[in-house]
């Protein structure tokens, strides 16, 4: 009885301990938020990872891919059985994916600049996608999220990004459902509003009148596009023609003509009479065909007023590349002129990263957006590979926020693919969702014995991105061992300051003896002592890590507020909240760890006050 | 009746190279009831004899018998459970445990001797026992105090409750009186005079002081370490 008593009594008198208490606290806290938020992040990766991926994938080792994926697919359906809940097959190549935008320069001019992106072109199945993976827990527009389509949408794509699908929270999503605190802090996506129809309408839409627009074909950046000719749903030749208008008042309108090294790239503008033609145009005032069109143009750009007026890259309009005025010698083929009010290009997905950048406030800026056209090359299947141009119309954005793919994925139907590329019916890969709780590796086993491995690659999506995960284990694990350490330092606290309490106390250990107690009694009050400061230390870093976790935004916003910049910046992490992801087990192991130190630090102190003898504390006062 | 026996006790301490014997053959019969008193000047080694009785220590040579059981060789086990039941000890600097109330102090034989659950059982009967023997001993106002809020005499006081709180057969006191005044020292020896007679308490004290020796039933002097 006396053990307990005096513990408590000597652990409500020794205002020194509180110091142990302390460093017992602030150890158990660091720990509890570090190992939240770094499997917060693992897992979100994770997540993600996973979800682009499926459960596993068969893959093609040749780059031209298998013939019959609907057979392989069967193939796998026989090994597999009723675990596979979901498989589709796809098609990828590498590509370029050009598009022109409007960038506002540093003199304040907005320019077209056309941008080239080295993407990885993954062809889908409408159909079959999204049984595998999150596919379509990535795309922008509601109704594409429930079935895939590349057809372009009227609008209502998403104005908010979608995180809150992904992001977990561990254990408390179960006992706190996710209140959304944080769409405060997310900035709302305006651009997307337009996206759609409407925003192609507006963008390739007939002029109206307004202000004059200079257009400065020096500007105009063209590629190359060998095989347009090769392809009779391009339309290419049109773009590469149309001048490129420049949103101006007319003082700087001289300015504009002048050379811009930045959009004067080593290529030639392809149209010098017109440009030249134009700019006397211009000057002269006359009146000309050309002229005409000009002035369309321009009225067009007047279309949006309030997207000139902003500093949206891509709002202001484009000059009609695509027949607007009927003179277009490649749109007439199929019996028809292409019209972009009415009509588009086959659908292509594209990431996000390609799209738009995030800018240090938190706000979105696109330059493309759901609508627009753009323009796809990437080599054909033939023995000597050559490049094919197709063009196609965004019609949905990918953001999986894994900037690896966001940044270089476009999506298109396979068919499309398929046919461009010519090989019709081979796909690259196949993907495969299992049944929840299936073991992954096993099933990959059971594929490998069935598919020939020098044709075919099993992986299930760990093996792919096995040196990433495998070094964010590591990273925690390390993470872990140092922060322990801080643990251990308070256990060595704990040793100092106990050591003195017993130096302090051998007169009490004494009485005690004196009157009847064991050696082991006293023993036990220094280990009680030492349990009850870790379960005091441990109990309050627990309450103190957790909330501190449960907070972790309101703090990162706190600290940004307090240094004036952002702590926990969107624009670097992708992330508009700080993921953390609390689990028990972890939460255990470090409170288990924290007491077994404490205990361990009383040890060596509590058996010397055990040793002392009574008398020699006795004899004096 | 004798009810602790000492023979032939030898104790020596060693320092360094030096080996001092400071208790060279004792040989000491204490009766049952009786007031004992050995006196012997300071250093003689009369504290260091009553340690060994009041099994603090071990003694080099020689035995101790209490009730016919020899007792200086037994078990830590044994020893402890004698130390808290059988034999008490009250100190000159009276050793109280300065973190708990007068209350507390006295409950201590009684916190050690039982168990958590059993002593909070019989909590209640504890509190009285131990108010009863404070109010015998004269402190029956003071109980909430801390030992640093008390007199020399108060704090002995204390002490002599505490150690009678167990029903001890014997009680051992070295130099109760050393830090007190004469007449406060008037008042503890009175005290366990009464509880000598009234409750035939076995009681063997020191001291140096030859006015107190002679209040007691008996008198032994030690003089360089042997009972004369
Ligand atoms: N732990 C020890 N180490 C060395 N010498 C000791 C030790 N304890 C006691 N002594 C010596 O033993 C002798 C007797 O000491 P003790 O305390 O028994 O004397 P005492 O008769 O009680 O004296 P006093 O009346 O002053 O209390 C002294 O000379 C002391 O120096
Ligand atoms: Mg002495």
């Amino acid at each position: 009885m006396y053990k307990l008593f005096l513990c408590l009594r000597y652990l409500r008198t020794r205002y020194i301990v509180l110091a142990s208490i302390i460093s017992v606290m602030l150890g158990v806290a660091t720990m509890i938020v570090v190992n939240s938020v770094m499997s917060g992040f693992a897992n979100e990766m994770q997540t993600r990872i996973h979800g682009i991926m499926g459960d596993l994938t068969v893959t093609s080792t040749s780059s031209d891919g298998f013939y019959d994926p609907e057979g392989q697919m069967q193939r796998i359906r026989d090994a597999l059985g009723d675990k596979v809940i979901g498989i589709t097959p796809i098609c990828t190549t590498v590509g370029v994916l050009t598009y022109k935008t409007r960038i506002l320069d540093i003199d304040g001019c907005e320019r077209e600049a056309q941008l080239t992106e080295q993407v990885c072109i993954v062809g889908v199945d409408e159909r079959s996608k999204a049984s595998v993976g999150d596919f379509g827990k990535f795309l922008q527009h509601p109704e594409n999220r429930k079935a895939l389509s590349f057809d372009l949408r009227d609008g209502g794509y998403d104005t908010f990004e979608g995180q809150e699908n992904t992001q977990s929270r561990g254990v408390l999503d179960k006992i706190f459902p996710v209140k959304d605190r944080k769409k405060g802090k997310l900035k709302e996506r305006t651009d997307m509003k337009r996206a759609g129809w409407q925003h192609r309408r507006d963008y390739y839409g007939e002029p109206m009148n307004g202000v004059e627009i200079v257009t400065n074909p020096e500007l105009h950046v063209e590629t190359k596009n060998t095989s347009a000719e090769d392809l009779p749903t391009m339309k290419q030749a049109e773009e590469e023609n149309a001048p490129v208008l420049e949103l101006m008042d007319d003082s700087s309108s001289e300015k504009t003509l002048s050379d811009h090294p930045m959009d004067n790239p080593p290529e030639t503008p392809v149209n010098p009479f017109l440009a030249a033609e134009k700019k006397e145009a211009e000057e002269a005032g006359e009146t000309a065909d050309q002229k005409d069109f000009d002035l369309k143009e321009s009225l067009d750009t007047m279309n949006q007023p309030e997207n000139t007026e902003q500093a949206e890259n891509e709002a202001p309009a484009d000059p009609d590349p695509f027949g607007g005025t009927g003179d277009d010698p490649f749109g007439g083929h199929e019996g028809g002129v292409f019209n972009p009010l009415e009509e588009t290009h086959p659908g292509i997905i594209i990431g996000i990263g390609m799209a738009m950048f995030r800018s240090s406030d938190g706000t979105d800026k696109f330059y493309l957006l759901p609508g627009r056209d753009v323009m796809l090359t990437f080599p054909d299947c033939s023995i000597r590979p050559t490049g094919v141009t197709g063009h196609f119309t965004c019609v949905d954005l990918y953001e999986s926020k894994m900037s690896e793919y966001d940044s270089q994925f476009v999506f298109v139907s396979m068919q499309t693919l398929q046919e461009l590329r010519g090989m019709p019916n081979k796909a690259n890969q196949i993907q495969i969702q299992l049944k929840p709780g299936s073991d992954l590796d096993e099933a990959c086993e059971e594929l490998k014995k069935v598919f020939d491995p020098q044709l075919f690659l099993c992986k299930t999506w760990r093996d792919d991105k096995m040196p990433l995960l495998q070094a964010v284990d590591m990273e925690i694990a390390i993470l872990n061992v140092l922060l322990f350490m801080i643990i251990a330092v308070s256990g060595f606290g704990i040793l100092a300051i106990f050591y003195m309490v017993v130096t302090d106390k051998t007169r009490d250990i004494g009485i005690l003896k004196a009157l009847g107690a064991s050696s082991w009694g006293i023993m036990s009050i220094f280990l009680m002592y030492g349990l009850a400061l870790g379960i005091v230390g441990a109990g309050l870093g627990m309450i103190l890590g957790l909330a501190f976790v449960l907070n972790i935004n309101e703090v990162a916003d706190f600290l940004s507020w307090c240094l004036g910049h952002e702590v926990f910046s969107p624009d670097i992490y992708y992330f508009y909240q700080v993921p953390y992801d609390i689990s028990l087990t972890t939460v255990g192991w470090i409170v288990g760890g924290a007491l077994f130190i404490a205990v361990l630090a009383s040890v060596f102190p509590a058996w010397h006050a055990s040793r002392l003898q009574p008398v020699e504390s006795l004899r004096y006062e | 009746m004798s009810i602790m026996q000492v023979h032939d006790l030898k104790k020596s301490f060693t320092k360094g190279p030096n080996t001092i014997p400071v208790l060279k053959g004792i040989n000491m019969e204490v009766h049952e009831g009786e007031f004992l008193s050995i006196i012997g000047q300071s250093g003689s080694g009369k504290s260091t004899l009553l340690h060994v009785m009041g099994l603090l220590t071990h003694p080099d040579e020689g035995e101790i018998l209490y009730g016919g059981e020899r007792i200086d060789n037994q078990s830590e086990r044994r020893r402890d459970y004698l130390r808290n039941h059988d034999i008490s000890m009250i100190f000159q600097f009276y050793h109280l445990l300065p973190e708990l109330d007068i209350v507390e102090n006295v409950l201590t034989p009684l916190m050690i001797s039982e168990g958590y659950w059993k002593f909070r059982f019989n909590a209640k009967e504890h509190r009285e026992r131990a108010k009863e023997l404070l109010d015998r001993v004269g402190l029956a106002h003071r109980l909430k105090h801390r030992p640093n809020e008390l007199s020399g005499g108060e704090m002995q006081r204390t002490a002599i409750a505490r150690a009678l709180i167990n029903s001890p057969k014997i009680l051992l006191a070295d130099e109760p009186t050393g830090n007190l005044d004469r007449s406060t020292e008037g008042g503890i020896i009175d005290l366990l005079r009464g509880l000598n007679e009234k409750e035939k308490l076995t009681i063997v004290l020191v001291t140096h002081n030859p006015s107190i020796a002679a209040g007691a039933d008996r008198t032994v002097s030690l003089v360089d370490g042997v009972i004369e």
